[in-house]
């Protein structure tokens, strides 16, 4: 099959919430009104490590309209984890949902239900909170060292390989084969680090918590993992499973931040109260008490022949996990298994990698997932490598990266959070996404052009190429329903979560495309974990790959049932039967419509319904590519690089919706381009974030957007739904090495230190002389 | 946001009500400031006496020495206010980095000064043309020059209950620039600011006032170096010179938005700049 044969499928269908939601339509979590509604808050700690001597609540609980006060001693102590991953999770279970210690300044240490949010507010200022204050710690090599500060030194946390050195997670791989650098001409080693950063969906942290007419616990919450959500909710308040449903509505914007389990509070005040309670974070605190990107020191060795031969590679990452180790194993896994596997070693690798405690905020999945920080040091280690031999960058990444049909002893090594699987690449368009990118760039003529340059303003252009992943391989599953209605509609239920993204249009495409229908006669019902059949969630670059093949394998069944109920309309035989056109065509031209079959199957002949179920999983995991190229301009006297272009050409297989697939890219670029000129969130020395509001900590807005151009370079991958793979994430992680990268071109500083803001350009030229 | 909030209709009712209104009270303009420090939970009066819409203040006048433009005139009409253009160019290149076209629309050139931040872009520009600041309090009226005006960060010289009735710019042909370094392409406070405005005769420029934004307690008036450029030609050598100096005036700190070196370094690269984009 090709992509020219798609009628639905690669399409810029419109995507199908998007009227609604410019309209202004009651569909995020807040949008709706529940009578008694509770205002939550929670008491956050000033301390970054202190241990809850004693809490006096009794003059919070005198508050008029208070109705709940609940600390550590009113709660399950669970040691358990806030990543939303599949079961068993790989982070440490380490987090309880209210402890008697605290572990960074936004730590949880009480929280209240109360019918105002100024009474809620007056109740917070009222609880006496005895402190024992004890040594923190902030850096993770500190962290580690003998005597450090123990951050979790309580007994029933499990899965922490080394809590006495505060490390949350550790992995370690070697592949041996001769003896290290021995070939090589040239041995480079360097450390690339990125700060925390935060996600900054525009819609907080939000859920509310009520009941079902038949007291059944309901979470309304802005979540990417339905599923997890009520499986660790259950896990953590010690209820059933059966007694919660959590529910999805519209989702403004997740990034992996509300792939975090953190609904167990409010869903505890709620039970507490026996009413309907709602817990919104404010911006502050979706800064300091959600998630953040793991900040990481990456430091890269690696020996290079005169040929271009890359001989050897070392990467040890250190992440900072912050107080709890939510992902801290597989952000750090894949920091380099999305990375090594991109060019070809030929000796040695070693990998060396650890997430370490300390009394930080607390970091968790983000856009990238690792990849991010590992890209960074890698493709700025290529530009220096390239440098050193007086190869072109370009041609020097065209020798060396992974090419079809080959694979690497990575993929099986280092999976995420345990072994791998064995892969080959089966799909690949870098080579195709590499000279379009060059020749939108103006590679050639611009690096000539800009060898020679003089006077304040610099300019320079840089090159980064990468690969993700398409979701967890035997890890991910994902399911879907549907069933067939009198007019030829067909509902469409999914497990699957649309933070905005679009997976609810483009997994309607795929069924579409399948029963040769329009996308507007699917009605799709997503995220309902009463309704809607199992799905992991959103995150992994995971929903067009796996749930688009468990919506595939579903639309192929129920278009075996309309074939059948067809045969019998038109009397012919099955296998002369296709669907066309919303009608069941056969051979010689005879037809009937989907209504008739519908009608046929519900009322008259054989009486049933039309509905199937199926599931998918993987066993691989194809990566989508990038070739990223990013024009600067510098500015000598001030320090200030500006973005002139930005060229990114991703190979995501096919695009199930074109456009909805090019604005997850330039959405991706620009994200990634705030954290290479912008983004950091800064502490003081005791741990008390500085900038924890936009006001503070500038994300980049649309006047500071650069012309991002995307182009998708089409291929067909034979184990994605109609050739796809994944596009949601790769494209962030190319901003911080491809500008990095084009800085150097233009004025022959490297750069090692995100986000690149002018003082530190202006130092290291300084520094350079 | 406090519980009362007062809205006269006129200076005179404004004089009028003032005895009746709680002791800890503050004036209105766009909001832009107070409300935000209101939302932030740093503002904490029992009273806001909105003047925002107050007549008196609301206008941009040019009389036969002088452009006046009321306190309570929005950011958005100086930028398409053609006499200000003409008298006063430093101040209206500093719009367009002014925060953001929809906070333009909202704040004013009063509650700027007011609020008395060292990072004041219409302020800092406002100092490099030599305004004068018009201040009244129950009817008794004051003058004093802009630069006597900033005391320290979020201090001025206002009296309590004396607002601000408008600035007056003396008309005279001069150019005028302001170069700001912030942490994007608006919306956000800068790392270091410089105003200029410059007599120009011939390649020589006559009188030239420079300010400083962000660099010191106050929009600062660098007053050594405007000293120095006066009566000069524009060489090379004398705006080397100039920037030279200007860094001896100026006296940043290190904070969240950037280093005290770097914003010490940044005030001779803007105004090298400036000066080049006038001469």
């Amino acid at each position: 099959m090709d992509a020219k044969d798609l009628n639905v499928v690669n399409k810029p269908v419109i995507k199908m919430d998007a009227l609604g939601l410019a309209c202004g339509e009651p569909a995020f979590t807040d949008d709706v009104e529940f009578k008694g509604l509770l205002c939550g808050k929670i008491l956050w700690s000033p301390h970054a490590h202190a241990r809850i001597k004693k809490i006096d609540v009794s003059a919070a609980l005198k508050v008029p309209g208070v109705k709940a006060v609940l600390t550590c001693k009113d709660l399950p102590r669970v040691p358990h984890t806030t990543a939303g991953q599949g079961y068993p999770e790989p982070s440490p279970y380490d987090t309880y949902t209210l402890d008697n210690k605290v572990r960074f300044v936004g730590d949880r240490v009480a929280a209240v239900a109360a019918e105002t949010p100024e009474a809620a507010h007056e109740a917070l200022l009222k609880i006496k909170v005895d402190y024992e204050v004890l040594p923190a710690v902030f850096d993770t090599f500190e962290a580690m060292k003998d005597g450090a500060p123990v951050i979790h030194d309580e007994e029933d946390s499990k899965n922490i390989p080394d809590a006495k050195h505060n490390i949350a997670a550790r992995f370690d791989f070697e592949v041996k084969n001769g003896e290290w650098f021995k070939e090589a001409d040239h041995v480079f080693e360097h450390s690339w680090k990125i700060p925390y950063l935060q996600h900054c969906a525009i819609e907080p942290h939000v859920t509310i918590a009520h009941f079902d007419n038949s007291g059944r616990l309901v979470l309304r919450t802005s979540t990417q993992v339905p599923f997890h959500v009520r499986r660790i909710v259950a896990q953590a308040l010690k209820i059933p499973v059966k007694k919660i449903r959590v529910v999805k509505p519209r989702i403004g914007g997740g990034f992996g931040s509300k792939q975090e389990v953190l609904e167990d509070i409010v869903a505890a005040l709620a039970l507490k109260t026996k009413r309907p309670v709602k817990l919104e974070y404010t911006r502050k605190e979706t800064f300091v008490s959600s998630r953040t990107r793991h900040p990481a020191t990456c430091r890269l060795k690696a020996g290079v022949k005169k040929d271009g031969t890359i001989t050897d590679a070392e990467m040890e990452i250190t992440l900072n996990t912050g107080a709890y180790g939510s992902h801290a194993l597989t952000v750090m896994m894949c920091s380099g298994s999305h990375t090594i596997p991109m060019y070809r070693v030929k000796n040695n690798i070693r990998f060396i990698g650890r997430s370490v405690y300390t009394n930080m905020p607390v970091a968790g999945a983000y856009r990238g997932y690792g990849a991010t920080q590992g890209f960074f040091a890698w493709e700025c280690l290529m530009d220096m490598m390239a440098a050193k031999i007086g190869m072109d960058p370009v041609e020097f990444r065209k020798m060396n990266y992974i090419k079809l049909g080959e694979g690497s002893p990575v993929f099986k090594a280092m999976g995420e959070g345990r072994e791998g699987v064995e892969q080959v690449i089966t799909s690949t368009g870098l080579f195709e996404a590499i000279r379009k990118g060059t020749e939108e760039i103006k590679w050639a003529e611009k690096r000539a052009k800009y060898a020679a340059q003089s006077g304040p303003i610099r300019r320079g252009v840089g090159a980064a190429c990468m690969m993700q992943g398409s979701g967890i391989p035997e890890v991910d599953m994902a399911s879907a329903t549907m069933k067939m209605n009198e007019d030829g509609s067909f509902n469409l239920l999914v497990g699957a979560a649309d933070l905005g993204t679009g997976s609810d249009t483009i997994l309607a495409q795929i069924a579409a495309e399948v029963l040769g229908i329009k996308t507007d006669d699917i009605i799709v019902t997503s995220s309902d974990t009463d309704i809607t059949p199992f799905d992991v969630g959103a995150y992994a670059s995971s929903t067009t790959f796996i749930s688009g093949g468990a919506v595939k394998k579903t639309a192929e069944k129920v278009r075996e049932m309309i074939l059948e109920v067809g045969a019998k309309i038109l009397d012919q035989k099955k296998e002369e039967l296709r669907l066309e056109g919303g009608k069941v065509v056969a051979k010689d031209g005879a037809s009937c419509s989907l209504s008739e079959v519908a009608n046929t199957s519900l009322y008259y002949y054989n009486q049933h319904q039309i509905t199937a179920s199926a599931s998918h999983f993987a066993h691989t995991s194809p990566p989508p590519f990038q070739a990223n190229f990013a024009e600067v301009e510098v500015d000598m006297e001030t320090g200030v690089v500006k973005i002139l272009d930005y060229v990114s050409c991703v190979d995501c297989g096919t695009a199930i919706n074109p456009q909805l697939a090019e604005g997850q890219n330039d959405g991706a670029v620009l994200n990634g381009i705030s954290h290479t000129l912008s983004e950091e969130m800064e502490f003081s020395t005791n741990g008390t974030p500085l900038n924890a509001s936009f006001r503070r900590y500038k994300i980049f807005s649309a006047a500071d957007t650069p012309p991002l151009r995307t182009f998708l370079i089409p291929t067909w991958e034979p184990a994605g739904p109609f050739g796809a793979k994944s596009v949601s994430e790769i494209g962030i992680n190319g901003p911080l090495p491809a500008v990095a990268n084009a800085i150097y071109n233009a004025c022959g500083i490297r750069l090692f230190d995100a986000p690149f803001t002018p003082d530190k350009v202006l130092a290291a030229l300084k520094k350079r002389g | 946001m406090p519980e009362i909030i007062v809205k006269p209709s006129n200076l005179k009712e404004l004089w009028k009500m003032l005895p009746g209104l709680p002791a800890r009270r503050r004036y209105l303009a766009g909001g832009t400031d107070l409300v935000t420090a209101g939302v932030a939970g740093v503002e904490h009066s029992e009273c806001w006496i909105d003047i925002g819409d107050l007549p008196e203040l609301g206008s941009i006048k040019e009389a036969a020495g002088s452009l006046f433009i009321g306190s309570g005139v929005k950011i958005s009409e100086i930028e398409s206010s053609k006499a200000a253009a003409r008298w006063c160019p430093a101040l209206v290149a500093a719009i367009p980095h002014f925060a953001s076209p929809s906070l333009r629309n909202m704040a004013t050139l009063g509650g700027n000064a007011a609020n008395a931040s060292p990072c004041a872009d219409g302020a800092c520009s406002l100092v490099a043309e030599g305004a004068s600041v018009l201040l009244a309090l129950k009817g008794k009226k004051r003058r004093l020059p802009l630069v006597d005006f900033f005391l320290g960060p979020k201090l001025t010289a206002l009296k309590k209950d004396e607002l601000i009735l408008g600035f007056e710019i003396r008309k005279r042909r001069h150019a005028g620039a302001y170069l700001k370094l912030g942490p994007r392409a608006y919306f956000g406070i800068s790392k270091a600011a410089v105003a200029v405005t410059a007599e120009l005769s011939g390649g020589a420029v006559k009188r030239v006032r420079v300010a400083l934004g962000s660099v010191a307690p106050v929009p600062l008036y660098a007053a050594r170096t405007s000293a120095f450029l006066a009566d000069k030609k524009l060489s090379a050598e004398t705006i080397a010179e100039a920037s030279a100096l200007v860094r001896t005036e100026a006296s940043p700190i290190t904070d969240t938005r950037s280093e005290a070196a770097y914003r010490l370094d940044m005030c001779g690269v803007l105004l090298e700049r400036a000066l080049k984009s006038l001469a």
